[in-house]
């Protein structure tokens, strides 16, 4: 009942033919929202027909608006047979839900086929008129705001932040029906698109509910999946944030692009007089161990154990809503939030407000190999539900175990290879503080009262209180450092870690490394610039069945865990660095092959020590041949180590010596004999080596650099002192190819050509740094690895960090792994010269197209959760979109490298529209995630699934450069802009 | 790694490598094109598979815009690609620019589907690959279609419809108007006018002498047609031919070229007036029969340029002559009374004279 949805179609234009016999089309549109459908007049004879309605009405209830798609379809009109379909649109109503989202969704929207693919445009208004219904007992949840951002959003305050949602839901695969048998291609693809559109969209109104629940008005870093099980069906899993949020009516200053922090300082009264709350957020302590202390689910391979209890907590598709993941609260606005009442403490945001986080302590990781044909009754969620259970409660007491209360940056994965099922989840252990609310002048009474609380909950809720009570003392207030203290106590730990003294305050113990998969804070401070660092393991597995291979995988999971974070850590070392953030872990099960990645970005803290250097040592029995060999190899680390910490700019002030005239020891935690252990300890790092094989050692220390002029990184955020000024680029790059005789060494290959590649398409951009690198490692088939890279590239303004560049190549050359063309200088002149004719026209020369490379695309897709040179407006809402192409003409379209071009051409230009449509210019934390592509050569067949999701946002350039194409209605007048009249 | 089996680049921007463009536009296949590239030493530390796969990259961008290259004002509007707008600009110029010698061997032909099969032909002879010759003959082809039946200036109508320099739209001009009379320009004879030549004439004549030209009285406004009235009206230009006019012509102009060319030309001036008045009036009458109109350059060069070259004479001689002799024209008795003629034969004769010194070099 409360809600009317109006539609118009107005017109298309570039049909495509239909009518051989006349060159034309006769197009009608079908508009359907649920059971209703209206359709339009046929326009004959055209292939860019006007239609020009009148409003369409739809009365509808809002929980339908949130789960139901409108679908639009055009249409071939045809007196004697069937009606042929030109093509289709889904959107999505969900951004026309919320108050602040978009007014109306209006625009020109590719029609899309999924055996045809785009077939030209039609131009659509919808909107919504929603009645407010406050019934408690309602089933919508209408006004929650999705964000993929997974931060606080540019423009937004966070009041309070409620702690993890989550849900799931399960259907059948149509793909997997009996009735699949019996009809076309397109018909079962066009099923499973709305399938999954309805079911991302009862995901989110459901999780929707339990925020509402909690008090909370949005979710921050939603990150949504979608599980092709097969046989027994598809699930769909959401996590996320609940949070209060609140809007600012403050423009920001276009300097101002960090939003959390100006929050800080906008708001009176704040900081300073409750030092002891700043007090509060200090330190971090790294274990690289904790990773390897998280050895996957012992449940691997036995399927399912039942919590009755619990059944509700995903609810059942038509289910009810019972808030699973928070506690109920129902107090009025600003809901508090006891982290240790939560039963799962968990934060999918990865970068957050300062004051937050407090300490860092390191990754956490868990693991479980499940069996999917061992589901009782699949259609139902228990089963998915419990298996996260155990995975997130294992999560949860790994981080206990670290001394932390909290998970953050955390993030849930599987992988799927016939009947077998992994689950992953990640995050980083950490201790925080959740009660942003003391920072209200109101607040001021309360904030002894809650540290107190707060503490003592921390006491409660880990096993290892003396350390961080301690920890929370105020005398470091303000400094850099505090993130990087060791929250726990080193001697109740279960695995070791090398402490020693914070090189910046000189008081509290760090770790030598720490690892997270967060964002680098910005309150840390850093030395030097960081970079991309990956590790790739690959590791045959015998060809099994059911529980024994289930077994297999459960027993190969820690070892590859294990040789991943060495490998990682050893290139760390080699980088000379000491950190690592935005770690992504991930294993992929084929079914001859398992595959291992660590993605992160290194980085050197200045408040941890600096790397010991790297010391080979061969096995006892060694041949003086070996001995050679070693040698020669430690040369080459050393000069590598060297190199990077030149051209990192490592080299600082050395901190160490400081620290030994220094002895403040004003803090009994600090154990000096303990101190000097480790200092011994940490003098060499040594690495062994069972087989002087050259080649295999290098490959797993020595990355080769990318060609001068990029930089690059994991996470959204270059730590360092790199000026990127502005997107010049967002990287799509799929690669799949059959790999023969898999090993680490073809595997490194395979990844460092890719990179080389890609470098290669980009020449013309440089400088110029990629972030957000990902590399995502399916294996779709016997042999057969498949790798989909993404970043955004950003342009690299300031000269000072890349000394490279400027000066004539030096021998650090040779070890690129390719030198770029020489660009000659721009000549004024040039730049000037209108396109003439056939001969100067190629006077256009690469460096004016460079020049106009500055030029803002109309909608800019970008995996960052903001764009440099530029702040965001307003958000308009949250795309969530899945595209299914299917091709029978396979070799006709140019293979499958012309169809997966196309592919994602057409789906880019797609999310576009859709942005474009909401009113916006952008698309942030775009992300292209469950990409399956399964292709038949001998049929000349190919499908590829992809889910597309991002933030629709609407941003404002500092710089007032024009938008490429000005299109659209301006400027269309009778003289053919911009085609320069050079002659008289 | 060897050959990869799917390897794939998309950006949100679509840039283009013009380097690329060009091999592209030339008909390269992807394998000449990369070893092109590999040769050229720019790129010395560049792997070949990078190479080839960038130019599949670029190539398979290209062939899905062409599509939009067709119908030029429609790439900007299209939703599929985000190219920069001088990116775009650049593509339309180049997607549309010719080589002089392909458009030199088609013009004048009827663009139908059996000479492009001849196109192989063109392409051996011009050494200009079939593909890109297939592509200059499609372009050709088109801009006739969407121009050739439009009112208004041809130029105008080229650069509005196609988005090209005034400079180009000219050259299609050119090709639309003479494919759409027929003029023959393929004979041994004329081998040697260039296609920049035919390019400047067709342009003089659009101006003065087609329907649409300024100084037609006809309703309609086409420049690829002759005005009928003008090429009935030239008939009337006999006159000059007659004894007593042409004799008067001949002493006028001998008087005027008197110490501007050699006593040699001004003799030859007296020997060959009454020839060269003769194909003068016949070129102009005759004009109105369509099979000796496409013959007008063939006779404009046999029986002008070439006897005049026979003898010696330099442009500049040329061009002296030509100017006494239209100069005087308005001073003859027999065109005294009739204003209308004196319009006539400006109008043929300022054309006519601009053809000729353009064709007259070697």
């Amino acid at each position: 009942m409360p809600g009317k949805l109006k539609v118009r179609i107005i017109a298309a234009r570039d049909l495509p033919i239909m009518d051989r016999a006349s060159d034309l089309a006769d197009a009608f549109v079908e508009v359907k929202f649920g059971q209703d459908i209206h359709k339009t007049e046929v326009c004959r004879k055209s292939l860019n027909p006007q239609w020009n309605t009148d409003w369409y009405k739809f009365e509808v209830d809002d929980e339908e608006l949130q789960d139901e798609p409108l679908q639009i379809r055009v249409m071939d009109y045809d007196t004697y047979s069937a009606h042929d379909v030109i093509g289709k649109l889904y959107i999505d109503l969900n951004p026309l839900l919320w108050n602040e989202g978009a007014s109306n969704i209006s625009g020109w929207f590719p029609i899309y086929d999924t055996m045809h693919g785009v077939r030209g445009e039609m131009n659509v208004v919808v909107s919504v008129e929603l009645f407010p219904d406050l019934n408690k007992f309602r089933q919508s949840s209408c006004g929650v705001q999705f964000f993929s951002t997974s931060q606080v959003p540019a423009r937004h305050t966070m009041s309070s932040v409620l702690g993890f949602v989550e849900e799931l839901v399960v259907n059948d695969d149509p793909e997997y029906q009996w009735i699949d048998k019996i009809r076309t291609p397109r018909a079962s693809n066009e099923a499973r698109q709305l399938l999954f559109s309805k079911i991302s969209g009862q995901l989110q109104r459901k999780i929707g509910l339990k925020v509402l629940e909690i008090g909370g008005n949005a979710v921050l870093g939603y990150w949504q999946c979608f599980d092709l099980e097969g046989e027994s069906g598809i699930v769909v899993r959401g996590i996320g944030t609940a949070a209060l949020l609140q809007k600012m009516d403050t423009p920001l200053s276009p300097t101002s692009l960090s939003p959390p922090k100006d929050f800080y300082k906008e708001l009176p009264s704040t900081s300073h007089d409750n030092q002891s709350e700043s007090g509060s957020y200090e330190s971090t302590g790294g274990s690289v161990k904790t990773w390897q202390g998280a050895p996957p689910s012992p449940t691997k391979g036995v399927p399912i154990k039942h919590h009755g209890s619990e059944t509700d907590l995903a609810g059942s598709i038509g289910g009810g809503s019972s808030g699973s993941g928070g506690h109920r609260m129902s107090r009025s606005a600003p809901p508090l939030m006891n982290i240790d009442l939560l039963e799962y403490p968990f934060f999918t945001m990865t970068s957050f407000p300062t004051d937050f986080v407090v300490h860092l302590a390191g990754m956490v990781t868990a693991r479980s190999v499940k069996l999917l044909d061992r589901i009782h009754n699949p259609d139902e969620p228990e089963t998915r539900d419990a298996w996260w259970r155990e995975i997130r409660t294992e999560i949860r007491s790994h981080a206990n175990a670290m001394g932390c209360h909290a998970v953050v940056g955390y993030r849930e994965t599987t992988t799927i290879c016939d009947e077998i099922c992994v689950l992953s989840a990640s995050g980083t252990a950490a201790i925080v503080n959740v009660s942003l609310q003391q920072r209200n002048p109101a607040g001021i009474l309360t904030v002894s009262l809650d540290r107190t609380e707060f503490i003592k909950e921390q006491q409660d809720a880990t096993s290892v209180n003396d350390g961080m009570s301690e920890s929370f003392h105020q005398d470091n207030v303000g400094t850099s450092c505090s993130l990087c203290h060791i929250p726990y106590k080193d001697s109740t730990l279960p695995f070791p870690v090398t402490l020693s003294k914070c090189q910046v305050c000189r008081k509290y113990k760090v770790p030598d490394i720490l690892i997270t998969t967060v964002e680098p804070p910005a309150e840390l401070q850093y030395t030097g610039r960081g970079c991309f660092l990956q590790a790739r393991i690959c590791r045959p597995k015998k060809h099994a069945q059911g529980e024994s291979n289930a077994t297999q995988i459960g027993d190969a999971l820690p070892f590859m865990e294990y040789e991943l974070h060495r490998r990682i850590i050893n290139k760390l070392k080699v980088k000379g660095m000491n950190a690592l953030f935005g770690l992504r872990v991930q294993v992929i099960v084929g079914e001859e092959l398992l595959v291992g990645t660590a993605t992160g970005t290194a980085v050197y803290i200045s408040a941890l020590p600096p790397p010991s250097a790297l010391k080979l040592t061969g096995k006892t029995g060694n041949i003086d041949e070996d001995d050679k060999k070693i040698s020669s190899l430690q040369k080459r680390i050393s000069d590598a180590i060297a190199k990077n910490k030149e051209q990192y700019n490592l080299t600082t002030t050395d901190h160490t010596t400081e620290l030994t005239d220094s002895p403040k020891h004003t803090d009994s935690q600090l154990d000096v004999d303990d101190l000097g252990d480790s200092q011994l300890y940490r003098d060499a790092y040594i690495f062994e080596i069972d087989d002087a094989d050259n080649k295999e050692i290098a490959d797993a220390l020595l990355e080769p650099d990318l060609p001068a002029g990029f930089f690059s990184c994991s996470t959204e955020k270059m730590p360092g002192d790199l000026n990127l000024t502005k997107q010049v680029q967002t990287v799509n790059l799929v690669w799949r190819q059959s790999m023969k005789q898999p090993s680490n060494q073809n595997l490194s290959r395979i990844f460092e050509n890719l990179l080389e590649s890609l470098c290669f398409k980009l020449r013309a951009l440089y400088p110029c740094c990629l972030c957000s690198l990902q590399f995502d490692v399916a294996l779709p088939e016997d042999e057969i690895i498949q790798i989909w890279v993404t970043a955004a590239l950003l342009e690299v303004a300031d000269s000072k960090s890349t000394p490279k560049k400027k000066g004539p190549r030096n021998s650090a050359d040779a070890d690129l792994m390719f030198a770029i063309e020489e660009l000659s200088p721009p000549s004024p002149q040039q730049s000037q010269t209108p396109v003439k004719g056939v001969k100067s026209a190629t006077k256009l020369d690469k460096k004016l197209q460079i020049k106009e490379m500055s030029v803002y695309p109309e909608v800019q897709l970008t995996p960052l959760p903001n764009i440099p040179g530029a702040h965001i407006d307003e958000y308009l809402g949250n795309i969530n979109i899945f595209f299914i192409r299917e091709s029978t003409s396979l070799t006709q379209g140019g293979g499958v490298n012309g169809f997966m071009h196309h592919f994602i051409t057409e789906v880019n230009a797609m999310v576009r529209s859709h942005v474009a449509a909401l009113g916006g210019n952008a698309l942030v934390v775009y992300t292209m995630i469950d990409c399956i592509l399964m292709e038949n050569p001998h049929k000349n067949q190919c499908q590829c699934l992809v889910n597309v999701s991002g933030d629709a946002v609407h941003v404002q350039y500092d710089s007032d450069v024009m938008y490429i194409g000005q299109r659209v209605g301006e400027s269309q007048g009778s003289s053919p802009r911009n085609i320069p009249q050079s002659e008289s | 790694m060897g050959d990869s089996e799917l390897l794939v680049f998309v950006g949100n921007m679509t840039f283009v490598d013009t380097d690329v463009f060009q091999l592209w536009l030339e008909g390269k296949a992807v394998i000449e094109a990369s070893n092109v590239r590999y040769k050229s030493g720019k790129f010395a530390k560049v792997r070949m598979q990078h190479i080839v796969s960038d130019i599949e990259d670029n190539y398979r961008n290209f062939m899905a815009i062409e599509k939009y290259l067709r119908n030029p004002p429609s790439l900007s509007n299209q939703v599929m690609f985000q190219i920069p707008q001088r990116t775009q600009e650049y593509l339309i110029q180049e997607y549309y620019s010719l080589n002089s010698s392909v458009a030199r061997e088609i013009l004048g032909k009827k663009l139908s589907s059996r000479h492009r099969k001849d196109l192989d032909e063109v392409s051996e002879k011009t050494d200009v690959t079939l593909k890109s010759c297939r592509r200059q003959y499609d372009n050709f082809k088109r801009v006739f279609k969407t121009v050739e039946d439009m009112q208004g200036s041809m130029v105008k109508n080229i650069t509005e419809n196609f988005l090209l320099s005034k400079e180009l739209a000219k050259k299609y001009a050119a090709i639309v108007f003479f494919a759409n009379n027929r003029f023959e320009t393929g004979k041994k004879r004329l081998a040697f006018v260039t296609f920049d030549d035919f390019v400047y004439c067709a342009d003089k004549m659009i101006n003065n002498w087609t329907v649409g030209s300024a100084n037609s009285s006809a309703k309609e406004d086409l420049d690829a047609d002759f005005d009928r009235d003008f090429l009935r009206d030239l008939r009337e230009l006999k006159i000059l031919g007659e004894k007593d006019c042409s004799e008067q012509h001949r002493s006028f102009v001998r008087n005027t070229l008197k110490g501007k060319v050699s006593e040699t030309v001004i003799s030859q001036v007296h020997a060959e007036f009454r020839n060269l008045t003769k194909a003068i009036i016949n070129i102009g009458s005759n004009m109105i029969h369509s099979k000796d109109l496409r013959d007008f350059f063939l006779d404009v060069v046999e029986k002008i340029i070439e006897p005049c070259k026979q003898d010696g004479w330099s442009a500049k001689d040329m061009a002296a002559f030509l100017n006494a002799y239209n100069n005087n024209c308005k001073h003859l008795e027999c065109f005294g009374r009739q204003p209308k003629l004196q319009m006539v034969q400006e109008r043929y004769m300022d054309t006519l004279t601009s053809c000729i010194l353009k064709m007259f070099h070697n």
